[in-house]
């Protein structure tokens, strides 16, 4: 069911066009998140929901009810959206018991009250100010606050933003635990996409005012709708090929294509997502290896003028030298900048990275050679990139 | 592109374009708030028209004895001679105060001065005593104040604190990071406080100074005592003793031309620098400037700023309540006068601060231009002395109700809201700025319509700064003198009439205690204002 139901929404400020034409569904209790740089329209997006702004254009729908649309205008106070801005902004000249039970009735308020401070686990704190509190605190005294008024729906604008990383995921895990047990439909505001994509069931990505695509984290990071995506959530690289049906020839050497992405074209000039997990890394000439660089095999790579030479396996590499080199513990991010090849053969390929578990150290100029795994994604060039 | 935790590579294969236009500004926060509540708008237009009504007054009045009359009486060699005097005193003291009010505010806000808590009350008293008490204390104790320098020493005693609080506040309010930041740009402990403090009280320091000449053009009573000639008492006197409305008139615009010089150059003068403060509010108290070796000077300085200010009215006061001799028919007529007093100080002080009420929310949460110039029209106020609104209002009630309420009461009352105004608003916008308008839309989401949020929250942070806006205005109401005057109903006295009857029969004696329940009476809010802005900003912030 559809809890939220957002259809060709359009706001601009002056002449500034923010949002133009987004259309966003939300699924009843569930935890999407609007994933976006900053700048990108995210919290316009969350006032509009939350009845702060009013739309230019377009529809809002808090279940059944329509909220914003042509002549009708829900107040805030009449939408039951729980609202949780990025600084918490509780009232300062409340204590934390009276921030949490303000939007309740006074019958029953204390009781409530306290039931939900037990709830984020700050029991003792009801006669506390919001300044006796961290920021950690009071975030989830902002959270027990929109809880309390049992929302529909649950804003997040930002919320871990302003704490710091080690408290952010124990945060962030105290508040996916309270929303999934309130049962609350969830829209989360972030342009931080590790956290998009490791809390949210959906992740929706904003770009130039409506929604790139939406998705789940996992279908997100392995099929962008294309290739700014792609390059947007997570690392990529993004190299040229040619599609041949099931197959795209790369300076890597041919990749297979992922069949949903595969196109019955043959010949066709596309741009290739590798992503940096999947480039390999082998040592470019005999002699002994760098520490724990995986590898295939011990034999050099062929060398020679073209850079898609025959690797050990019989399948083509390429050979290129270290410029970066990154370790961060459960992996190895280098990059790489590949040989030059056959001068005649195009433009030179920009660095790619690559991500391997190795613990060694390959210092700069260490001659590599690459060699990719499909399935890849591919987008023909020249076809418009699509929006949403 | 990654997020922390997982450092970007250094170099990315294809950097992603931006989606959208580039960060910086973040739509929808500043640019765009729904449209005000259609109330609050009429309500700002309502208060904005009761403002006008004294301008409109004036300008059909002097219309009415039509140009040439005006001209005659405008160009002839006394203008000239009020408009020197008048120019030349405000430069004067105005100058004395902004150093004055300045160096107390620094002193008693970022430096190691002993005693600090006690001279932010002492410093901000003198306030509570009226101008004219100042001057009868001092003129009634010496003879050369008198002329330009007895009215250059009155008034600058009497009203340096107009620039001390709002200084006081700003730096307090000052991010002491951007002090720090100089020193560590090379910046000496002089230059420093020349670029980076000073530019940090720049508002305040104008603002302040705006006030003090305002005052400066408004004065009355202080400047009859020492004998001194400006716009001001020629148009009291020409209303009063020479009953020509024409030339009072004439007069009049000449005084309100030059008020609104002053408002255009104090908005010139301000538009030019911005104070800003990066960062969230999370107050930082900057450790204290120790004062050393320089400690004694300062408290001399100080000592005898209190002395002067504060010690010489009230030690005159005492002084011929005890050689006049004569306490015993006073008691029944001061307590009756107060009565009056207090009660005319309370009612004008509510009217005002819920007048300001409308145009500061208006103005502070809904920016925009029309509505911006909406405000700054109120402030139109100031260039008009009570001795114009009096003498405005007083035509407005004879020619078009009749003389219904003429020397009444809830005129009078009207007058000193209409009047006091912009005090109020000064300080209920202040006040306003505490109550962000985040709070109030998460109010909202949680189910409060407007007006509950606006009792539970919005006013509720703003209390404090209302109360400061209502003590200000109240004491002011009690020290006004020159429309009190024209205005007060028939038969009934405040402190301020009846002191001024007795002054100038100079009967030192029974003017005396009134001069001094004057005194008391308003140093109750003055006190309240002092510990307003020692303790609140801080309370509220951290």
């Amino acid at each position: 069911m559809t809890q939220l139901a957002v259809a060709g929404l359009a706001k601009a400020f002056g002449r500034h066009q923010v949002l133009s034409g987004l259309d966003l569904d939300v699924p009843a209790g569930s935890l999407t998140a609007i994933l976006g740089p900053s700048g990108s329209g995210k919290t316009t997006l969350l006032r509009v929901l939350a009845g702060f702004e009013r739309a230019d254009a377009g529809t809002v729908r808090i279940g059944p009810a329509l909220a914003d649309g042509p002549g009708t205008f829900l107040p805030p106070e009449r939408r039951r959206i729980g609202y949780v801005p990025q600084e918490g902004s509780l009232f300062p000249h409340l204590t934390v018991a009276a921030n949490v039970g303000f939007g309740l009735p006074r019958r029953g308020r204390a009781q409530r009250s306290a039931q939900l401070l037990e709830a984020v686990g700050l029991a003792g704190f009801a006669r506390h100010y919001p300044h006796q509190l961290s920021g950690g605190q009071q975030q989830r005294v902002a959270l027990a606050r929109a809880l309390a008024i049992e929302p529909e729906i649950v804003l997040l604008d930002e919320p871990f933003a302003a704490l710091d990383a080690h408290l952010r995921a124990s945060v962030r895990a105290d508040v996916q635990r309270l929303l999934k047990a309130a049962g609350t439909t969830t829209v989360l505001v972030t342009h931080d996409q590790d956290e998009a994509l490791s809390t949210a069931d959906r992740v929706a990505v904003l770009r130039q005012g409506r929604i790139a695509q939406c998705a789940a984290p996992e279908e997100l990071y392995r099929r962008p709708v294309d290739a700014d995506l792609a390059a947007f959530i997570g690392d990529a690289n993004l190299i040229p090929g040619m599609l041949n049906g099931l197959s795209v020839d790369t300076a890597l050497g041919p990749l297979a294509v992922e069949p949903a992405n595969a196109g019955v074209t043959t010949h066709v000039p596309a741009t290739v997502l590798v992503r940096p997990e999947q480039v390999e890394l082998l040592p470019a000439r005999p002699g002994p290896l760098p520490a724990d660089v995986p590898t295939a095999s011990d034999r050099p790579a062929a060398p020679g003028p073209a850079a898609a030479g025959a690797t050990p396996a019989g399948r083509p590499g390429l050979a290129g030298h270290v410029t970066g080199y990154g370790y961060h513990g459960h992996d190895t991010v280098l990059t790489v900048q590949p040989e030059p090849a056959d001068p005649a053969a195009g433009p030179q390929l920009p660095p790619l990275i690559v991500r391997t578990q190795g613990r060694g150290s390959l210092p700069p100029g260490s001659p590599v050679t690459l060699r990719a795994h499909g399935p890849v994604l591919a987008w023909p060039d020249r076809t418009p990139t699509a929006d949403a | 592109m990654t997020a922390p935790g997982t450092p970007a590579p250094p170099v990315s294969l294809a950097p992603p374009r931006p989606a959208t236009p580039p960060p910086g500004s973040r739509p929808g926060r500043r640019a765009g708030r729904p449209a005000p509540p259609r109330l609050l708008t009429a309500a700002t237009v309502g208060v904005a028209l009761v403002l006008a009504i004294p301008l409109v007054f004036l300008v059909i009045e002097a219309a009415g004895s039509g140009a040439g009359t005006d001209a005659r009486l405008i160009f002839r060699p006394l203008t000239a001679t009020l408009l020197w005097n008048t120019v030349q005193l405000t430069v004067v003291v105005t100058a004395l105060c902004a150093v004055i009010g300045t160096a107390a505010a620094w002193c008693v806000e970022r430096t190691s001065l002993p005693g600090r808590k006690i001279w932010a009350v002492l410093i901000v008293v003198p306030l509570a005593i009226p101008d004219f008490v100042v001057s009868f204390g001092w003129a009634s104790l010496w003879s050369w104040i008198h002329g330009f320098r007895g009215a250059v020493v009155v008034m600058t005693l009497a009203v340096y604190p107009l620039v001390y609080l709002p200084v006081a506040a700003s730096l307090r309010g000052a991010d002491p990071g951007q002090e720090e930041v100089a020193r560590s740009l090379g910046s000496g402990r002089l230059r420093t406080f020349a670029r980076v403090t000073l530019g940090q009280a720049r508002g305040a320091i104008l603002g302040g100074c705006l006030l003090v000449a305002m005052v400066l053009l408004a004065e009355y009573g202080a400047f009859e005592i020492v004998g001194y000639q400006t716009f001001t008492t020629e148009i009291f006197t020409e209303i009063n003793e020479a009953f020509s409305l024409p030339a009072a008139c004439a007069l009049a615009l000449v005084l309100v031309l030059l008020s609104l010089a002053l408002l255009a150059g104090e908005g010139w003068a301000r538009g030019r620098g911005r104070i800003s403060r990066s960062g969230p509010l999370a107050q930082r108290v900057a450790p204290p400037h120790r004062l050393g070796r320089a400690t004694i000077p300062v408290l001399a300085g100080f000592t005898a700023l209190a002395a002067l200010a504060l010690g010489v009215p009230v030690g005159a006061s005492i002084y011929w309540m005890v050689a006049g001799g004569r306490p015993s028919l006073a008691g029944v007529s001061v307590l009756n006068a107060a009565g009056h007093t207090a009660a005319y100080g309370v009612l004008a002080a509510a009217l005002a601060t819920l007048l300001a009420l409308p145009v500061a929310l208006l103005a502070v949460r809904h920016p925009g231009r029309v509505r911006h110039f909406l405000e700054r029209s109120t402030y139109l106020v100031l260039a008009l002395p009570g001795v114009v609104i009096a003498l405005a209002l007083s035509y407005f009630t004879e020619h078009y109700l009749g003389g219904l309420f003429y020397q009444t009461a809830p005129l009078l009352i009207l007058a000193y809201a209409i009047m006091f105004f912009p005090l109020a608003l000064v300080g209920v916008k202040a006040s306003l700025a505490r109550a962000p308008a985040s709070l109030d839309e998460v109010a909202r989401s949680l189910g409060q319509p407007r007006l509950a949020v606006l009792a539970r929250v919005t006013l509720r942070l703003a209390g404090p700064g209302l109360a400061a806006a209502f003590c200000l205005v109240f004491l002011s109401v009690i020290t006004e003198l020159t429309a009190t005057l024209i205005l007060i109903p028939t038969g009934v006295q405040t402190l301020a009439t009846q002191f001024w009857v007795y002054e100038t029969n100079l009967s030192y004696g029974q003017a005396a205690p009134f001069a001094l329940v004057m005194i008391a009476v308003a140093a109750v809010p003055s006190y309240v204002l002092g510990r307003f802005f020692d303790s609140s900003a801080r309370r509220m912030m951290t």
